[in-house]
């Protein structure tokens, strides 16, 4: 678990220290505060380095350019946007250090791209022709690994695949002993795919978590009894996922149960499968109603608690907050396992609320967004 | 935030007649949040100075002015906010969390002496009004006849027995404010909206 989070010249933050991290929390602040990046910090901090997450994060955020005018098909991603200030001089870096029982430092640099000669040393990727910078990524104190710019300043996007030699382990190791690194979940605003809750599915299909997840799906929905994954030829017409409710024989598509209970299948599946490990949901409130949130809560805490998991969560609603409040008034020792912090620009540090402050909040109706 | 109704509505009338109307949104006058009493705003302290921009904090200073200012100080110093160690006659206003965030703190009545809200307003009863001695000889003849408010709240009987002696009579403070009963234009009541304007709209 997380106990404290450092940025530095990481996305919007020149600067940002987060401290007394809980076993879960959650991170408000106005648009384009870095709620987002929080998240993507700690998730690049719990997995270690992987650069892969670094750039499904680019993916994400739609942060992919044609390589250049004549070539328009040839895209890259446009690694600028990861430092402050979108610079990309020689020698503009990040770093995100955590502390989990040991201080996790992931830095990363545009340094000059490494010449040939060097590459029997280094872990290096292909040096594209007319390479002039790379992308020097170091944990902790492991020698750094060269990702090479193109001449157009991106990382395109097949370099990965040609993975240099010597490094197994697929382009998420890329460096330091990653064998270790405990799972991560994310599931981003608009939720998971179908098919991505199928796979998740498969680890928790009649094992003691599954009632678990059904119990979930009930707090929007009491009559859901059994919930199924369907093969192939049936997704076209439902989605893949079905439900079957108490005193009914129709199997219906998830779908037509509305978005919330959908988000409770996400958010159920993706906590049970993080366990020991992370969870990180973006705007975690999403189509629940605000009857809904204290459910929810109570959900993803006790599992949460339960699994080990620690959560990393944003949201934009004062329901979502006060939801929070409430169930402080009803099961404190669940709401101790929360804490809150807001962005604030400008601010070296997130301003942080804890359980009780939470409460108060809630009580004295303080908008604390 | 405010320790109860009564306080909010003196705020909000007495700001009307120094030109400040808060039924008018174009002005951009604070929300104004009013407890349960002394306690619990206490307990919101740190949480609203880390949660607004600009908080004003309006309490009674009691019977020890003194313990209550350094009270409403620790809580504040609590989340990074100094404040001084006595309090400034003209009202408080100090640096918040953040760069451009303040904080501003104003005992009732007076920042220094002794008192409530009521005190405040007791000052705002027009000079040489007979019936003022007369309402606080009755409220005290009352009580030896066994009615039943407590001592301490001897100043809001009193306060409450004149406003029933009013043209109109029994209107709530801040009512009575905007009909003119009270004045709005001793020095505390100046020192009070001075204080107000420093901290919100300046």
């Amino acid at each position: 678990m997380l106990k404290n989070i450092k940025v530095e010249a990481y996305r919007g933050f020149r600067q940002l220290n987060l401290e007394g991290l809980n076993r879960v929390n959650l991170f408000v602040g106005q648009n384009n505060s870095g709620k987002t990046s929080i998240l993507e910090a700690a998730q690049i901090i719990a997995s270690e380095g992987n650069i892969g997450v670094l750039l499904r994060s680019l993916r994400r955020r739609g942060e992919i350019v044609p390589a250049n005018e004549l070539e328009r098909n040839v895209e890259e991603y446009d690694v600028s946007h990861l430092f402050h200030g979108h610079s990309m001089k020689l020698g503009t870096g990040f770093k995100l250090e955590g502390f989990n029982g040991k201080v996790v430092s992931v830095s990363c640099e545009i340094v000059p791209a490494p010449q040939d000669k060097d590459t029997d040393q280094l872990p290096i990727f292909d040096i594209e022709e007319g390479s002039q910078l790379a992308l020097s990524l170091r944990i902790g104190i492991a020698p750094p690994v060269y990702v090479p710019l193109s001449p157009f300043g991106g990382i395109p996007i097949d370099t990965l695949r040609r993975r240099p030699p010597g490094m197994g382990g697929g382009l998420a190791v890329l460096a330091g002993d990653t064998t270790e690194v405990s799972p991560i979940r994310v599931v981003p605003t608009e939720g998971l795919e179908n098919r991505s809750m199928s796979v998740l599915w498969d680890g928790v299909a009649l094992t003691p978590d599954e009632p678990k997840v059904i119990e979930a799906l009930q707090i929007i929905e009491p009559a859901i009894e059994k919930i199924a994954f369907l093969g192939r030829e049936a997704v076209r017409a439902s989605g893949g996922i079905v439900v079957k409710l108490k005193d009914s024989d129709a199997r219906l598509p998830i779908g037509s149960l509305g978005d919330g209970v959908k988000r409770l299948l996400s958010l159920s599946l993706s906590v049970i499968r993080a366990t020991g490990g992370y969870l990180m949901v973006d705007e975690i409130d999403t189509g629940l109603h605000h009857s809904a949130m204290e459910g929810m809560w109570r959900m993803v805490i006790t599992t949460a608690k339960r699994l080990n998991v620690q959560v990393f969560a944003t949201s934009h609603s004062q329901d979502c907050i006060k939801s929070l409040g409430r169930l402080h008034q009803v099961t404190p020792m669940l709401a101790a396992e929360v804490s809150l912090h807001r962005l604030e620009r400008g601010l070296l540090r997130s301003v942080r609320y804890g359980p009780d402050e939470i409460s108060i909040a809630a009580l004295q109706e303080i908008e604390v967004r | 935030m405010v320790e109860g109704k009564d306080d909010l509505h003196t705020v909000i009338h007495l700001l009307r007649r120094h030109g400040l109307d808060y039924d008018n949104p174009s002005q951009g006058l604070p929300y104004i949040h009013a407890t349960d009493g002394y306690s619990p705003l206490l307990d919101a302290l740190s949480v609203a100075a880390k949660s607004y921009k600009r908080l004003g904090v309006i309490i009674d200073a009691d019977v020890d002015p003194k313990a209550r200012w350094n009270e409403v100080r620790h809580r504040l110093k609590s989340v990074g906010i100094e404040l001084p160690e006595a309090s400034n006659a003209g009202g408080n206003v100090g640096a918040g969390i953040a760069g451009d965030w303040r904080v501003g703190v104003w005992l009732m009545p007076d920042n220094s002496q002794a008192g409530t809200l009521e005190t405040f307003l007791s000052r705002l009863v027009p000079l040489g009004d007979a019936s003022w001695p007369h309402a606080e000889a009755s409220a005290k003849e009352a009580k030896r006849l066994g009615a039943k408010y407590p001592d301490k709240y001897f100043s809001k009987a009193h306060i409450h027995t004149w406003l029933s002696w009013q043209e109109e009579p029994g209107q709530p403070f801040g009512t009575a404010i905007t009909s003119a009963c009270f004045r709005t234009d001793t020095a505390d009541a100046l020192a009070f909206v001075a204080w107000f304007k420093r901290l919100f709209l300046e």
